[in-house]
């Protein structure tokens, strides 16, 4: 069954280093994305991964199989992986037909005619585009283009599939969908999805695992709740969430038995763990948007500085002495502008980061004293 | 709700005029189609009408009538009697289009093949190949030529006069590979190879890499990939490249008058100047007109390729690394192969011009036979040796080197304007019927054999009301001007193309004027390619021969006549020297302009 | 607009009265040239130009600039005024009939042209230009080279390269055998009208006679054929079948012969031996210095002076005229005569010594000479025979 293992990959174009010592395992019939932003090394991974791009130094195995290895000098070409490949900007052959586009990869394996046609009816059927068939793709809208990429690549029935970005060129209401596409294409075809996108909400909600990359360094590899939850650092903290986490500074008093005595916001308040890692005198609070909610008990006072309804939910922005806070109530709510509110942080996933290597030190809740 | 094109229509048609002419593009539009169609398509009429007139010479001496009367006979004998037919028009009509077909195939597969390995591959030594590569676009194509000859003649074929290769090597070539058809397709596909490879490059250059990754992924092999995906994406540009060289090698003068006048074998333009040249004008401007309506053709067959749906000529697409293709163990001897061919077209012609320009006696290369006086001797008598001294130490060669960059440095001026502002108003107003009808005038001249507009103007500046213009360096810059001005506006109109019109609107937005939105937004962002559209016409009439020879007032008024003429009559000597220094001096301005402006002559053609 | 067309008009019928009046004073100035003296001339020469005109010749030999410097050498007073300007054999009479009586600047005054029936019948019978030809060398210079003017003949020889000995070569039969294939130069005759005037020379019953002789002295046997006009056309068409045409100017064949294959023999301007270097000259062999040749060794062409008939100088035309048929003019320093292979019709002027060269009435009877009667005779005839030399030449 095929599990990608990368081990110590490494890839430098001159002295600039995109991957650094990346260690990746990818299950059999995951869809694991690769999220980070721009440049961050994700698509060169990938393309590492599929073959178009050379590390320079590490291991990397397919199906148990070592496809790239530095040491021992094996470079398969893409051809001889046995993936799909799914582009971007879809790399659709613009002097051939849909059919013609389809029928490619099927034509290389040496299919008979017949097998071809039923193959390219089945996958047209699937993706809805049987009246496109003898169109060019430059009569084709991107969301139509883009579904006849995904029959191109799925035709051959690839065990292993990968995506550049394949959703950014569309509108957001065709993403949608799509997205809904993709989760069930996955189950469909019982391959493994390796998905690279700089988009967090597309991350947490296709895949089984995300690996989250900055600067060509893997910062955490986990399922999307547990990067949601458990952010290894404050960067996934950040990057993952919107509204974004709000990060408050507070200082570590003492030591306690179930916990740390921390001081922040003007308070005193008790950060209640069974788990503290190291952490020095500076740390840092993470609080995620919908753990800030407002409530006329709360132990926090804050001025509205602006409101965000959305309909369902509302984002409420708000400065506790320097520290902006942002918080999402449920329903549409309206305060007036530097009317006087009060919050509180309530829940178990609240995260304690130590400031000097932003890395997450415990997660546990805050009780504030009496 | 109102329909605001009705609106539009029933707006009395002061406002509309007032409109159409309120805008810049409009304007230079109009202008151009009255001066481009008095200029190209005058001659034209002069031609036709040329082709039913006795002239003088043998026309007047056979016909014995008066000159300028009206008469058949021109097409009578070319078309009605065979055995003149034949020879005079149907073979040379057939060799022209081997020559032209053989010279096109050959382009494309020189200048592809290398344009695919310095794009694609991870070839040594790219930088250099690319840099040398274009040299044979730059010199005359006659100069291959030349050097074509003074290679592979031997004391077997011809004269028997012992060329380098025989004289270093041993070897005699047959005499098909000295003269005759297949050197000029070897010649005319050669010096355009580098016009395929700067057009087919610049669209691999361009060409999504993705397009040819996913077809590795779907299993293609390295072959099928280029079979099946890259050469029918880049077809409609190889098609028209094809056209292009197609053309040019049916309109060549120069390439087969040299190696084709020893086997007698002519081409439709060859044979157009003996016609001419033997008095048959007529005629002569009959093959004229059948060249132009064959280029035309063609034209029609470029367009109707790039119409199709299925075709794309810009593939754009953000194309991420470009993963070259690992050449391995063949990367060396391609390289070499490469090289060696690169210095064998692009550097040794110049070498062998240095030789030949230092020997006394044609054929000797010792130490002993080698003299710099036909650089810089001040004893040659002019009855001995066609030059009364040195080229470097002699008036003569500096005037016509003079009036040679001074006509080049003029009609670019004036050419590379004109060519960025039909870019400009075509772009603009594209689609229009005006845009289409300048656009295609503009390129008409391309279409005309340099030796037939050259008679053409000659007819129309010795008639009329134009008489002041016989022989003046006015004329020559006018002729100049008009056939290279399809160069400039196609690089002005592919300049134009990427600057999205929103960036001049936003000018307009805050008022400035047309003249400052030209000046300061326009022209800085695309400078470097149009600098190279000024840069063309420069090198076009640095090497041009066929275009002047009628019109200059004496052979040696320009440096390239001269040339042409010490070649014609055999100071092979100062034709060297003089080829030698015209190669240098192209190759200087490329350079010089290029490390000025970052512009080069490739980025015109490339677009 | 009315009186904008009368305007017009009558601008237009003073041009063409002026350009008739000149026309005719052109004639007139000429005939009374002819009659005065060169002193007489030169007065008249520095009145015109004092005019401000000058002396704007074409000529298809460059040694006329030579003779126009000691011209002027000669005349002081008229030094800087006269203009030499090459020409192209090809497209003499082109620029000639299209610059004559257009008024454009710097047009031509006279012209030193090759070609007597294209001459003839583009410029003297349209009144383009006109001839010229002093009284006082109606007695040096034999009638039929006065009208229209000669002022020197040039010869075309049969020259081979010697490097393996003797070709052999004792008439011209030799010439259409198949060993010649490939080896006999000669300049397109399409292209060089000279080359073409003495392929068409032959077909006078003249050299038809005589070559017809030939042919039975060669062969043995009484010439005979169903496929040729004449023993002259049988000629033709053997003889442009082994024509190699690899050197396109006489300059090139001379130079070619001499450092090319042995055997190898051209037809072509005796005086271009001056453009072969020293260490190839002993290689070439002028056959006729050899041995003679039946029924000929070569032709002998014409140069004519023509004057425009917009001249603005008649009088300084006349007078370079007379110069250029006088010794000072033909046998001055660097001129004609010093060189192999030119002529002068006046008959007091003779080759120097040691030139490697003979007189003129040394090749009369050797070579085939240019006869403006008889092509300007041929009428349509001439078509067919240009016909037959044109599809011979093409491949």
């Amino acid at each position: 069954m095929p599990q990608i293992i990368l081990e110590h990959i490494n890839k430098r174009f001159d002295k600039f280093v995109a991957v650094d010592d990346l260690n990746l395992v990818i299950e059999d019939r995951g869809f694991v994305t690769l999220l980070g932003p721009s440049g961050c090394g994700k698509t060169t991974t990938l393309r590492m991964i599929a073959g178009l791009e050379t590390p320079t130094s590490g291991r990397i195995l397919i199906d148990g199989k070592p496809v790239y290895d530095s040491e021992k000098g094996i470079n398969l070409p893409p051809n001889k992986r046995d993936i799909g490949f799914l582009f971007q900007n879809y790399a659709l052959w613009p002097h051939m037909t849909v059919y013609q586009n389809i029928a490619f990869g099927l034509e290389m394996l040496k299919w008979d005619k017949k097998r071809i046609q039923e193959r390219v009816q089945e996958m047209l059927k699937l993706l809805k585009i049987e009246q496109f068939v003898k169109r060019y793709p430059a009569e084709l809208s991107g969301g139509q283009q883009q579904r006849v990429a995904i029959a191109r690549t799925l035709a051959p029935s690839p065990r292993v599939l990968f995506m550049d970005e394949p959703l950014s060129n569309l509108d957001a209401k065709l993403r949608g969908e799509m997205r809904t596409e993709l989760k069930r294409l996955h189950t469909d075809t019982n391959s493994t999805f390796v998905y690279v996108t700089h988009d967090q909400l597309e991350a947490m909600t296709l895949s089984t695992r995300v690996c989250l990359m900055e600067t060509g360094v893997l910062q955490q590899y986990a399922p999307p709740l547990e990067i949601y939850n458990r952010p290894a650092n404050t960067f996934v903290a950040g990057f993952v969430g919107n509204p974004t986490m709000n990060f408050i500074p507070a200082r570590v008093l003492s030591r306690r038995q179930n916990g740390l005595e921390l001081s922040f916001l003007g308070r005193e308040a008790l950060f209640e763990t069974a788990n503290a890692g190291e952490v020095g005198e500076d740390a840092i609070l993470g609080v995620r948007p919908e753990f800030l909610p407002i409530s006329p008990n709360g132990a926090l006072e804050a001025a509205i500085y602006s409101t965000l309804p959305a309909g369902m939910e509302t984002t409420v922005k708000a400065s506790c002495g320097d520290t902006m806070l942002t918080s999402v109530v449920f329903g549409s709510v309206d305060y007036e502008v530097d009317s006087r509110v009060r919050m509180d942080i309530v829940g178990s996933d609240i995260m304690l980061f130590d400031k000097a290597t932003q890395k997450a030190a415990a997660s546990g809740r805050v009780v504030f004293p009496g | 709700m109102k329909d605001t094109r009705q609106d539009l229509r029933r707006e009395p048609l002061y406002f509309r005029a007032k409109a159409f002419f309120s805008k810049p593009a409009n304007l230079i539009l109009l202008f151009f189609l009255a001066v481009l169609a008095a200029l190209s398509l005058a001659p034209m009429v002069t031609m036709l009408t040329n082709m039913f007139k006795v002239h003088a010479g043998t026309e007047r001496k056979l016909l014995r009538l008066k000159v300028g009367s009206l008469t058949l006979n021109h097409f009578e004998m070319l078309f009605r009697d065979y055995e003149w037919g034949k020879a005079n028009f149907w073979i040379p009509l057939f060799n022209s289009l081997i020559v032209a077909c053989g010279a096109g195939l050959l382009g494309i597969l020189i200048g592809g093949t290398v344009a695919w390995f310095v794009t694609r591959s991870d070839l040594k030594c790219k930088k250099f190949i690319s840099a040398v590569f274009v040299f044979p676009y730059m010199m005359p194509a006659w100069t291959l030529a030349l050097f074509w000859t003074n290679m592979f003649q031997n004391s077997k074929v011809g004269g028997g006069v012992v060329g380098m290769v025989e004289s270093l090597l041993g070897v005699c070539m047959p005499e098909w590979f000295v003269f005759g058809l297949f050197p000029m397709i070897v010649v005319i596909g050669l010096h355009y190879s580098p016009f395929a490879y700067l057009l087919i490059g610049g669209i691999l250059k361009n060409m999504d890499a993705t397009l040819e990754e996913s077809a590795t992924i779907l299993k293609a092999s390295r072959f099928t990939i280029i079979r099946r995906v890259t050469v029918p994406i880049i077809m409609p540009a190889v098609l028209s490249t094809f056209l292009l060289i197609f053309s040019s090698g049916f309109a060549s003068y120069t390439v087969p008058v040299f190696l084709g006048s020893a086997t007698r074998t002519f081409t439709l333009s060859t044979k157009m100047r003996a016609l001419i040249q033997a008095g048959y004008e007529g005629q002569g401007y009959i093959i004229a007109f059948i060249s132009i309506l064959l280029g035309t053709l063609i034209l029609g067959i470029n367009q109707y390729f790039t119409g199709k749906r299925k075709s794309f000529t810009t593939v754009t697409g953000k194309s991420g690394q470009v993963s070259l293709v690992r050449l391995k163990r063949a990367n060396w001897p391609i390289s070499a192969l490469l090289i060696f061919l690169t210095l064998f077209f692009a550097i040794m012609p110049l070498v062998s011009f240095a030789l030949e320009s230092v020997i006394r006696q044609p054929g000797n290369y010792s130490l002993s036979n080698m003299t710099l006086n036909f650089w810089i001797g001040t004893e040659a008598s002019q009855f001995e040796t066609g030059m009364p001294s040195g080229i470097l130490i002699n008036s003569t060669m500096w005037a016509g080197l003079a009036r040679q960059v001074g006509l080049a440095l003029a009609v670019s001026m004036v050419v590379g304007t004109c060519g960025m502002l039909i870019g400009y108003a075509c772009v603009r107003r594209r689609g229009s019927f005006l845009s289409r009808a300048v656009e295609n005038l503009a390129f008409f001249p391309y279409l005309m054999p340099a030796m037939a507009f050259g008679t053409i103007y000659l007819a129309v500046a010795t008639s009329g009301g134009f008489k002041w213009m016989y022989g003046s360096f006015f004329l020559l810059g006018l002729v100049a001007g008009v056939k290279f001005l399809p160069f400039a506006s196609r690089s002005g109109v592919n300049s134009m193309m990427q600057i999205s019109p929103e960036i001049e609107e936003a000018a307009t937005i805050f008022g400035v004027p047309w003249v400052t939105r030209m000046a300061r937004i326009l022209f800085p962002i695309q400078k470097s390619a149009i600098i190279s559209g000024y840069l063309l016409p420069v090198i076009n009439v640095m090497r041009e021969v066929a275009l002047f020879t009628l019109l200059v007032p004496y052979p040696r008024y320009l440096l390239t006549t001269m040339l042409f003429s010490f070649n014609e009559t055999g100071y092979s000597q100062y034709g060297s020297a003089v080829t030698l220094l015209i190669i240098m001096i192209i190759i200087g301005i490329n350079s010089l302009v290029n490390k000025l402006t970052g512009a080069s002559f490739d980025k015109g053609i490339g677009g | 607009m009315k009186r904008f067309l009368a305007l017009m008009l009558s601008l237009l019928m003073v041009c063409s009265m002026v350009l008739a009046a000149s026309a005719e004073s052109v004639q007139d100035a000429l005939e009374a040239a002819s009659k005065m003296t060169d002193e007489e001339l030169y007065a008249k020469a520095k009145e015109e130009i004092a005019k401000g005109a000058q002396l704007n010749f074409y000529s298809t030999t460059s040694f006329a600039e030579k003779a126009a410097a000691n011209f002027m050498k000669a005349y002081p007073e008229l030094d800087g005024k006269v203009i030499y300007a090459e020409i192209d054999d090809g497209e003499t009479y082109t620029k000639l009939t299209n610059q004559i009586g257009s008024g454009v600047k710097d047009s031509p005054d006279m012209a030193l042209v090759q070609n007597g029936p294209d001459l003839k019948v583009n410029l003297l019978e349209d009144e383009l230009s006109f001839n010229y030809f002093p009284e006082s060398l109606m007695d040096v210079v034999p009638e039929k080279y006065q009208e229209p003017t000669v002022v020197t003949f040039i010869n075309s020889l049969m020259i081979y390269n010697n490097k393996e000995g003797s070709v052999g070569v004792t008439n011209v039969w030799q010439l259409v055998e198949e060993p010649w294939k490939g080896r006999v130069f000669f300049k397109d005759p399409t292209n060089e009208t000279v080359n073409l005037n003495f392929l068409i020379m032959l077909t006078s019953p003249e050299w038809t006679e005589k070559l017809t002789k030939a042919y039975e002295a060669y062969y043995g046997k009484a010439w005979e054929s169903k496929e040729f006009a004449s023993a002259s056309y049988q000629w033709i068409d053997g003889f442009l079948k082994n024509v190699n045409y690899t050197f396109t100017s006489a300059s090139k064949i001379a130079t070619g012969i001499a450092s090319g294959a042995a055997g190898n023999m051209g037809v072509f301007v005796f005086s271009k031996l001056r453009k072969v270097a020293d260490e190839d000259r002993p290689n070439l062999t002028v056959l006729q210095f050899e041995n003679d040749v039946d029924c000929f060794s070569g032709f002998m062409y014409n140069i004519y002076a023509t004057v425009c008939s917009d001249t603005d100088c008649p009088y300084t035309c006349a007078l370079f005229i007379n110069w250029l048929l006088s010794e000072g003019g033909f046998a001055g320093e660097k001129s004609w005569n010093s060189s192999q292979g030119y002529y002068s019709p006046n008959t007091t002027i003779e080759k120097p010594e040691g030139l490697e060269d003979e007189s003129y009435m040394y090749w009369a009877d050797k070579l085939v000479f240019e006869d403006l009667d008889y092509i300007d005779g041929l009428g349509a005839a001439y078509a067919d025979i240009y016909r037959f030399i044109n599809v011979r030449v093409s491949k």
